[in-house]
């Protein structure tokens, strides 16, 4: 047997608006750590594994203060209604902002090529009802290179600049958004959802999606980060959503799962990473995603099912652009089935795991073999990761990669 | 005042030199101090920063000292430019002087007020060879050691002082320094040091003949007579020895060869104890001293108390010390008068007579080669030895009748001046003013200086306005008036009858149609207020413990319960309608303004602080937390502190302050400032008698600017992680911390610092009742949630907008959850029999912190919320007779002897 990673099971809460001023969230009153233990606690459940297999929590989450700091992944196992032995499962929070739980896949890969007989949760969550975008005090490094400070500290700039680098219209931009709403509305309609969400506090739904959204009232919506009259097309409404959400993946190796009996969702085949620019952030899943494809010995025409995180249209859009540009080029059917973020929120720490866990559950259910899973993170940062369907690939009338 | 002093130089930078520096400091002016030694005047500085509050902390607040400038006299003389006036207080020796009086002359602005503060040396001799225009411009200062806190500034001025140099030093040592400033004769002891080192020589010589032990006669010179509690050997101690000697020496060589003085002086006793080392408390030593072993380590009693020696004036050897019959005794009471008492076989009246006798005839004597009147001797002496009765005071207490004749009768001269008071008292009241003999024998009007406002004046003139037993409202002019409490001998306890003329005041001023246009919250005495009335408290919870059978029992415990917290409620009710009144609001604080006391300072719209204020909530000692709006306020001011600090900040800020309160407790006016008890814009007067006239300048200022009364605020807090954040660091405080007597929490603590938590963090949920008044603005969205919840409630986290009212109902559901335990009834009985907080030993077996916090039995009060008006209708039916019990109550406690 190898020591390859595989993905047992993937559950997530509700993803829920984070209040506003005049809106309280629908999970805005429930700390970051309650959010996380019924999502761990039932995937525990529903695999049935034994707790004491459970080597580590690795949680994604940004902005580390106040409910979300002193490391809450460790404090999500102490917490009373955990069902993980505090004698046995360790805590390690990550901070790798939006690309956090997708990291701590990456890093459960790697442990398990080392110690296969571990069994680890891979995590998100993030309240950004109680942690506001950028923390609750807002200092950085000094020394952290002028030019590239404002577009470390401002993602809405760095999609700015890619909608005037690119050419994206307003109207393009917002016709991607009208598109991820519509397919999260469907997704929804048709029970997508229901196997991952678990409902906390009874909010079994995402009240992100806007099934009445049109590129006419979105085109309302001034833009947030420029002024419209110097060029800026980026609103709140062809941007992601500012949610309060958990995620988890469960991961261990095939060998562990053969040996006690564990469906496998997908197995991990590679994963790969980029660093750009900060103010082109966005562009990230472009190396990132050639990367993994390249050490899955894949290629772009192999992929069946993407999972691009859709931190704005303008960013996601640029990808494509660029990915094409490149000779990579996606069809846009194949991207994201169900929506994104635009539609249902990115809860900073927690989108990794979901659209990881949520490739793995669209892979499963389009019985398609390969599926890449790709977000931009700030600070000039991109990962992606390629997982396989076992099932479809044992019907697979090719081989697999080497 | 004719000039605007900035700059003040103080030459000499030992223990008055540096106080007198470090007070110029507390004034707001910029100080130079120069010492003859290179560091000296640094030294000196640092040694008061380090100081702990007490006689040594020259600072009122340790910012203050760099606002002082250090330099010595070699180098640096010409730092001393620029200032205004420069006060020398250089070794005592004439040579010494006149150099530095050089030095002054040739570095000095031609127009600088020059004085010096000498105490043993005469104007005449110290300007001897000086030019003129500096002799216009000098005079003596003589403060009192230790310049901040002694309230004395004796004045003398020279031949040929100007009269517009004295006038403004005056006005400086008064509104600057803070000091009574009297006028005082070039004689030796000026008024101050003549009578009092008079009156300690005398009870020496008089102890010594009767072999009178010096317990004795510290019980009896006591405040029997309107002296110290410490009693005038013990205060010699504390004074030192040295300083004793040197007035004696000082009287001895200076005064005439016929002053009585040289009669009574036999320096002997103390001059003995000085040339042993033995110089009173700094030595560790003086007429009382510790009992030491061999190897110097205190020698302690059965319960483990070091024991004290005292000297023995029959054997001139240490004995140990021992509790005097006479100790709290008040002689006058007993004896029905004090002519009764002196009249009497009684041994201490034996003792007291012949000196006080002494001390009275000697002032009476000399008052006019001392003093310009009768009134500068006793105010001398109550500013500069904290005497309650001067010794014209005294024998009005006495009977000047009964003094002439008992005079007489013992074959003493008459004093002239009992002569013309021909059996009048010295001081009377005359169509509401207060009158004093002149030393013809003709009553003038008592003098008060320029624009100070005392209520004792406006309370002799008028009747007040409204009030009972509790509080008083009086108009103190200008259509603004005072609320003055004055409950439980000058303590000024808050109950519902307090609560009663607050509120009734609140509805007096908005109905008066314009007459009444602000109000002044002032008590004049030495303290503000020390807080709610726990022996009202006390007593109804001990009558309520001793009613038999359990049903009567738990009626009477529910009834308390009920009356608690309805004045809790009260509290809370009535100071919001004072803080939102459409009329400006002014507290005036001297001394003591602690819990309930520092609630009514933290609703005021202004604080015009005294200089001495020692504020803070120190609920927490008696088990409890600060119910009647002290958690809102001070976390409304922890948050505007905090800013963008995060959701813990304000809540960690006002933890501190409210579960820390000796260390949180302001140490001055300045520093209450500085740890948030009054706000920036607070302001202090450093004459404690100016702070009423000063808060009735403000209140009309605020009136003149047009006055709005402040918003509500909006509270964001950290709700249940709040909480277990807090309880974390009590835990460890708990658990590791140590001996709970000295710093650390105990078991009892665990409990209220939960409840304290609970309330800062803003509760941990919000139920659906709560919802449209504790979440500010549109709480629409917030019922949505609710209800999508099975059991309604929503978790407090810093994103929800809460309302004082929330905070205000955390304050009643904990005030009750504490007050229901045994615990807390305890602590209250303690305090109220000890006057001390009580710190209980942790139990045999400890229990951990979440049993104690698991057997708290959380009560929630009634919910409401005050709408910051005066209390109207059934509730202020419900004060009315809360005050009318307590009332009642108090009464019959007075009439009992137990308060």
């Amino acid at each position: 047997m190898t020591n390859k990673a595989v993905i047992i099971d993937y559950a997530r809460s509700a993803f829920a608006k984070a209040s506003t001023p005049k809106q309280p969230g629908r999970l805005s009153d429930v700390d970051p750590v309650d959010l996380i233990v019924p999502v761990v606690n039932a995937l525990m459940e529903r695999t049935g594994i034994d707790p004491k297999h459970i080597k580590k929590i690795l949680l994604g989450n940004v902005h580390q203060e106040a409910q979300q700091g002193l490391n809450i992944a460790r404090m999500s196992v102490l917490h009373e209604d955990s069902v993980l032995d505090n004698n046995v499962t360790s805590g390690t929070t990550i901070d790798r902002f939006c690309g956090s739980s997708l990291e701590a896949i990456a890093m459960a890969d790697g442990f398990l090529a080392r110690q296969p007989d571990d069994v680890y949760i891979c995590a998100g969550v993030q309240s950004m009802s109680m942690v506001p975008m950028s923390g609750l005090n807002p200092l950085i490094n000094a020394k952290v290179q002028g030019g590239n400070a404002p577009g470390f500290m401002n993602m809405g700039i760095t999609a700015e600049n890619l909608a005037t680098a690119y050419d994206i219209s307003r109207a393009d931009q917002d016709a991607f958004a009208v598109a991820s709403n519509q397919k999260t509305t469907a997704a929804h309609a048709k029970g997508h959802f229901t196997n991952e969400i678990v409902p906390i506090n009874g909010v079994d739904y995402d009240d992100g999606p806007r099934a009445d959204s049109s590129i006419e009232s979105l085109g309302k919506l001034r833009t947030v980060f420029k002024d419209a009259k110097s060029g800026g097309s980026v609103t709140p409404g062809n941007a992601s959503q500012i949610t309060d959400g958990a995620s988890a993946v469960m991961v261990t190796s095939e060998s562990f799962a053969a040996a006690n009996n564990l469906p496998i969702k997908a197995v991990i085949l590679s994963y790969g990473e980029s660093s750009l620019a900060p103010e082109i952030m966005g562009l990230g899943p472009v190396g990132a995603s050639k990367e993994a494809l390249e050490r899955a010995g894949l290629t772009m025409d192999d992929i069946d099912v993407v999972e691009l995180n859709e931190a704005f249209s303008a960013q996601s859009i640029a990808v494509m652009k660029e990915l094409d540009r490149q000779g990579m080029a996606i069809a846009p059917e194949k991207v994201n089935l169900d929506g994104g973020a635009i539609a249902m929120g990115h809860p900073l720490g927690a989108s990794g795991a979901r659209i990881v866990g949520h490739l793995a559950e669209v892979l499963q259910r389009e019985n398609k073999r390969y599926g890449l899973a790709t977000m931009c993170i700030g600070g000039g940062q991109g990962v992606a990761m390629v997982i396989e369907n076992p099932a479809a690939a044992a019907k697979a009338p090719t081989p697999g990669p080497v | 005042m004719s000039k605007n002093i900035k700059k003040v130089a103080v030459i000499g930078a030992g223990a008055m030199g540096s106080g007198i520096a470090a007070q110029a400091a507390n004034a707001g002016y910029e100080v130079v101090m120069l010492d003859i030694r290179p560091d000296g005047a640094q030294n000196a500085v640092n040694m008061m920063i380090k100081a702990k509050p007490g006689p040594n902390a020259g600072f009122m607040d340790a910012k203050n000292a760099k606002l002082i400038t250090c330099g010595n006299t070699t180098d640096d003389m010409d730092k001393i430019a620029d200032a205004d006036l420069i006060i020398e207080a250089v070794f005592e020796d004439l040579k010494v002087k006149q150099d530095t009086f050089n030095a002054i002359h040739k570095h000095a602005n031609a127009d600088a007020i020059i004085a010096s503060n000498t105490s043993t040396i005469q104007i005449g001799t110290l300007m001897n060879g000086m030019a003129d225009d500096f002799k216009a411009r000098f005079m003596n200062t003589h403060f009192f050691n230790p310049p901040r806190f002694m309230k004395l500034l004796e004045l003398i001025d020279g031949p040929d002082t100007s009269a517009e140099s004295f006038k403004l030093l005056q006005d400086i040592g008064d509104s600057g320094f803070g000091k009574k400033v009297v006028r005082s004769k070039d004689t030796p002891g000026f008024i101050a040091n003549r009578i009092g080192g008079y009156a300690i020589y005398r009870a020496i010589t008089e102890g010594t003949a009767q072999g009178t032990h010096i317990e004795d006669i510290d019980s009896i010179m006591s405040p029997a007579f309107g002296f110290t509690n410490m009693g005038l050997m013990k205060l010699s101690d504390f004074v030192g020895l040295d300083i004793m000697q040197h007035v004696g020496t000082n009287l001895s060589s200076g005064l005439g060869a016929d002053d009585h003085f040289h009669s009574i002086y036999n320096p002997d006793l103390v001059n003995a104890l000085v040339a042993d080392k033995q110089l009173g408390a700094k030595t560790g030593g003086g007429f009382y001293r510790p009992k030491k072993n061999d190897d110097g380590s205190a020698v302690r009693d059965a319960k483990g108390k070091p024991i004290k020696e005292v000297l023995d004036l029959t054997t001139g050897e240490f004995r140990d010390a021992a509790q005097s019959p006479y100790f709290k005794k008040n002689f006058k009471k007993e004896a029905g008068s004090f002519a009764k008492f002196f009249d009497s076989k009684n041994k201490a009246a034996a003792f007291a007579w012949p000196v006080l006798r002494d001390v009275i005839v000697y002032a009476m004597n000399n008052a006019e080669h001392m003093a310009y009147d009768i009134q500068s001797v006793d105010e001398a002496m109550q500013a500069g030895y904290n005497w309650k009765w001067g010794p014209f005071q005294l024998v009005d207490e006495f009977g000047v009748e009964w003094f002439t004749n008992r005079l007489k009768k013992g074959g003493i001269a008459i004093p002239e001046l009992l002569t013309k008071a021909n059996g009048r008292n010295f001081y009377r009241e005359n169509a509401g003013k207060k009158q004093v003999l002149d030393f013809d024998g003709h009553y003038q009007d008592f003098k008060r200086e320029d624009g100070v406002i005392k209520l004792e004046d406006i309370k002799r003139a008028n009747t007040r306005i409204i009030g009972n037993d509790s509080a008083s409202l009086w108009d103190i002019g200008d259509g603004v008036v005072a609320v003055e409490f004055h409950t439980v001998k000058g303590a000024n306890a808050i109950d519902p009858a307090v609560f009663e003329v607050l509120n009734d005041s609140i509805k007096l001023i908005n109905n008066s149609q314009g007459q009444y246009k602000a109000m002044v919250l002032y008590n004049e005495g030495t303290h503000f207020s020390v807080g709610a009335n726990l022996g009202l408290i006390d007593v109804f919870s001990k009558a309520a413990s001793k009613v038999p059978f359990s049903y009567f029992n738990n009626k009477a415990n529910a009834k308390l319960a009920n009356f608690v917290e309805d004045l809790v409620y009260t509290g809370q009710a009535v100071y919001k309608a004072l803080r939102e009144a459409p009329f400006p609001v002014i507290g005036a604080p001297n001394g003591m303004a602690l819990g309930g006391g520092c609630e009514a300072l933290l609703h005021c719209d202004g604080v015009q602080s005294g200089p001495e204020v020692y504020t803070g909530l120190v609920e927490v000692g008696v088990g409890i937390i600060p119910g009647w709006g002290g958690c809102a306020r001070h976390l409304e001011r922890s948050q505007d502190a905090a800013k963008m600090n995060g959701p813990m900040q304000a809540m960690a800020n006002s933890a501190l302050a409210i579960s820390q309160p000796m260390q949180a407790m302001s140490t001055s006016g300045q520093n209450a400032k500085t740890k948030l008890w009054f706000s920036k814009d607070d302001k202090i007067s450093m004459n404690a008698d100016r702070v009423l006239a000063d808060a009735k300048t403000r209140a009309l200022d605020m009136v003149n600017e047009g006055y709005t009364p402040p918003s509500e605020p909006v509270y964001h807090l950290p709700g249940a992680s709040g909480q277990a954040s807090l309880n974390m660091q009590v835990d460890g405080l708990y658990l590791y911390g140590g001996d709970p007597k000295i710093s650390a929490v105990n078991h009892v603590d665990v409990g209220v610092m939960s409840c304290l938590g609970h309330t800062l963090s803003g509760g941990t949920y919000i139920t659906k009742e709560e919802i449209p008044t504790h979440i500010a603005g549109n709480t629409a969205g917030y019922e949505a949630l609710s209800a999508e919840r099975a059991d309604g409630f929503i978790a407090v986290n810093p994103s929800i907008p809460l309302t004082e009212a929330r905070i205000l109902q955390l304050e009643r559901d904990n005030f009750m959850t504490l007050f229901n335990r045994q615990s807390t009834k305890d602590r209250m009985a303690h305090m109220v029999a000890k006057n001390k907080p009580l710190r209980e030993d942790y139990p045999d077996n400890r229990p951990t912190p979440s049993e104690i916090r698991g057997e708290i039995d959380h009560i929630k009060a009634t919910l409401r919320s005050p709408d910051g008006q005066p209390l109207s209708g059934a509730e202020e039916k419900r004060l009315k007779s809360m005050s009318k019990l307590s009332q009642r109550t108090m009464w019959g406690l007075q009439k009992l002897g137990l308060v």
